[in-house]
């Protein structure tokens, strides 16, 4: 399989060279051609910066970025095949979203009739059949996200940048578009690298994920392995909110001196007589699908998660936590 | 109880005030239709259109008129280009000084007239420049690029700097980006600017008193018109003229730019 867009150790820094701003710092990445790969991070961890090195918008302070095998150092954003979907569309205000989709076309010279025609067979992929006359401001949060895709795939593209092209919908309308964007990218086969802070819909909809933190890349890889697996303490965290336990507490668990991850919904609550682990409830948080339980034990805090209908204990009342020792993950990695 | 409707004495005081202001002007056209051209009398004695025609014919009024037309067209032109080029640098990058440089592009009109008029005046004898129509048109310059930077720079701030990454993005080149996304959005904002340019230039007398020399733009020749009793209502007639020449632009300049503000405010 060939790579869609390579990273080496490329670093973007921003402002003086004596206290820079590592907005990407040393990134290494191979991105697979025909994958759904997203970008995924806390505020300021350098997603976006990344997908303005691709397309060109940023260059690198140092590395080297190829897009499909070739050195783009050189080639200036409107040269590049790669589009973007911005993350606040970037509609054109003035024109409709007829003209807005065959934009592309236009200024590769491509007559008004052919454009027109490609342009409503993107509306009616994004599902926007008869749209084509109205103004963007004529528009839902979601008809315009529709339109801002339509417009970036009329080129077609071998990459589409999204920047957390979903970041404005609300909950119903962002599950039905990462639904939809998926089973557009698996039927268009382009290669899609998604931006975005929410690890719900990093872990459902990307074939691969790159966790970032402070301009690096703390791990790599499909959802399964990170969730299952995180390299180190951040993504155990930022990623699915793990119990991160500090060495003593993972040797007390039947671990090594080292630090470890272990999910909450791994952990069983029982009844606190004749379990090696035993501690004291000091918060319980009721989520709907189950209660997730702060339990306090050998000097830290862990979450448990009590499925919905078991009973929930009171705050103060002794439980007894019990977990296959196989769930407890030993994180390699620092930080 | 508290009534959201003005009362009737802030009624009559705003009606007044309106009147005051525009009476004057109204009186203006009025004596442009005058039987008696010695001196204003009021009323006027009968109404007659031959001032018209007289103006027509007086030889004297069409070099003035050509000139101001000629310098309000070309400061205009000189603004526009020069206008719209600092408010591009201004709006989309910042660098060190912005800030007073801007205040000093803002300055000639926040100057009073007299002062510009001056420093202008000295400038050109210094550097021995003779007065010429070239001299107007410097002059009228300086005050008609802060009008086009003014709105060209509001506009530039609307435009998010991301329609314009997303035309490179799509593919297309600078040229392309400022042809078809860029001048459509800044083209109103930048002939409401010219416009109002085109109307502050062709009326302006100060600024024109110290950089003219020898040469009349219409406001002088009016000035001088009205010290001599002879055929006063051609002035007014005159009057009539930049009236239109100012006021017509000015008005246009209003409805371009409140369109403009709907289109960008309705996509927030
Ligand atoms: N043009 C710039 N000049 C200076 N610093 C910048 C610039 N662009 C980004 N940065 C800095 O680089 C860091 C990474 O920014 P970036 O926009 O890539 O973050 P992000 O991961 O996309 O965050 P978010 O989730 O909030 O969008 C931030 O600390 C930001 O302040
Ligand atoms: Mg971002």
């Amino acid at each position: 399989m060939t790579a869609a867009v390579e990273f080496l150790r490329v670093s973007r820094h921003f402002g003086p060279a004596s206290a820079p701003v590592k907005a990407v710092d040393g990134v290494d990445l191979t991105i697979a051609e025909g994958s759904f790969f997203a970008m995924l991070g806390p505020s300021g961890s350098g997603k976006t910066t990344c997908l303005r090195l691709i397309s060109g918008f940023e260059k690198p302070t140092s590395g080297t970025i190829r897009i499909f095998g070739q050195d783009v150092g050189d080639i200036p954003p409107n040269r590049r095949n790669v589009n973007t979907v911005f993350q606040d569309y970037a509609l054109f205000p003035h024109m409709n979203v007829r003209d807005n989709v065959g934009y592309g076309l236009m200024v590769k010279g491509v007559d008004r009739r052919t454009r027109d025609a490609r342009a409503e067979e993107m509306l009616a992929l994004v599902k926007l059949e008869g749209y084509g006359d109205r103004k963007p401001a004529q528009l839902s949060g979601g008809q315009r996200q529709r339109v801002a895709l339509a417009r970036a795939l009329v080129n077609e593209p071998k990459v589409l940048l999204l920047d957390e092209p979903l970041g404005a919908l609300d909950l119903k309308l962002r599950e039905a578009m990462q639904d939809e964007l998926k089973a557009l990218q698996s039927r268009l086969g382009i290669t899609f690298v998604f931006v975005t802070h929410d690890q719900g819909e990093a872990l459902s909809m990307a074939d691969s994920l790159a966790v970032f933190n402070e301009g690096r890349i703390a791990q790599i890889g499909t959802p399964a392995e990170v969730y299952a697996r995180p390299r180190t303490r951040f993504v155990a965290d930022f990623v699915g909110s793990s119990n991160v336990l500090p060495p003593e507490v993972t040797r007390a668990f039947g671990g090594p001196m080292k630090w470890a991850s272990l999910r909450p919904e791994m952990l069983r609550v029982t009844a606190a007589d004749g379990v090696a682990l035993a501690g004291t409830v000091t918060g319980i948080r009721y989520l709907g699908a189950g209660s997730r339980l702060s339990v306090a034990l050998n000097g830290t805090e862990v979450a448990a998660l009590l499925p919905a209908g078991q009973p929930v204990p009171e705050p103060g009342a002794t439980v007894g936590l019990a977990f296959d020792p196989a769930a407890l993950h030993v994180m390699e990695g620092e930080g | 109880m508290h009534s959201d409707r003005a009362s009737l004495g802030l009624k009559i005081a705003a009606v007044g005030g309106l009147l005051f202001l525009h009476l004057p002007i109204l009186l203006i056209f009025l004596y442009a239709f005058t039987t008696e051209d010695k001196s204003y009398q009021f009323p006027p004695p009968g109404l007659t259109t031959q001032w018209f025609g007289v103006a027509w014919n007086r030889e004297d009024i069409w070099p003035p008129l050509y000139l101001s037309l000629w310098v309000a067209t070309i400061a205009t032109f000189l603004a526009m280009i020069l206008g719209t080029l600092v408010s591009a640098a201004m709006a989309r990058t910042a660098f060190f000084g912005r800030e007073q440089i801007s205040l000093l592009i803002i300055l000639p009109i926040a100057l009073p007239g007299v002062i510009t008029g001056m420093s202008l005046r000295s400038a050109f004898s210094i550097m021995d420049i003779p007065f010429s129509t070239w001299t107007i048109i410097l002059g009228h310059a300086t005050f008609c690029i802060v009008i086009v930077y003014n709105n060209a720079v509001a506009r530039f701030r609307r435009l998010s700097g991301g329609i314009l990454e997303a035309s490179a993005d799509l593919g297309a080149n600078s040229f392309q980006t400022f042809r078809y996304v860029l001048l459509p959005n800044l083209g109103t904002a930048l002939l409401a600017g010219g416009m109002l340019a085109f109307a502050l230039s062709f009326d302006e007398v100060i600024v024109t008193t110290f950089t003219a020399g020898q040469q009349s733009t219409l406001p002088i020749w009016m000035l001088q018109e009205l010290v001599r009793p002879r055929q006063r209502p051609v002035t007014n007639v005159v009057a009539i003229v930049v009236f239109l020449a100012t006021f017509v632009p000015i008005l246009i300049a209003y409805y371009l730019t409140r369109g403009g503000s709907e289109t960008a405010g309705a996509g927030k």
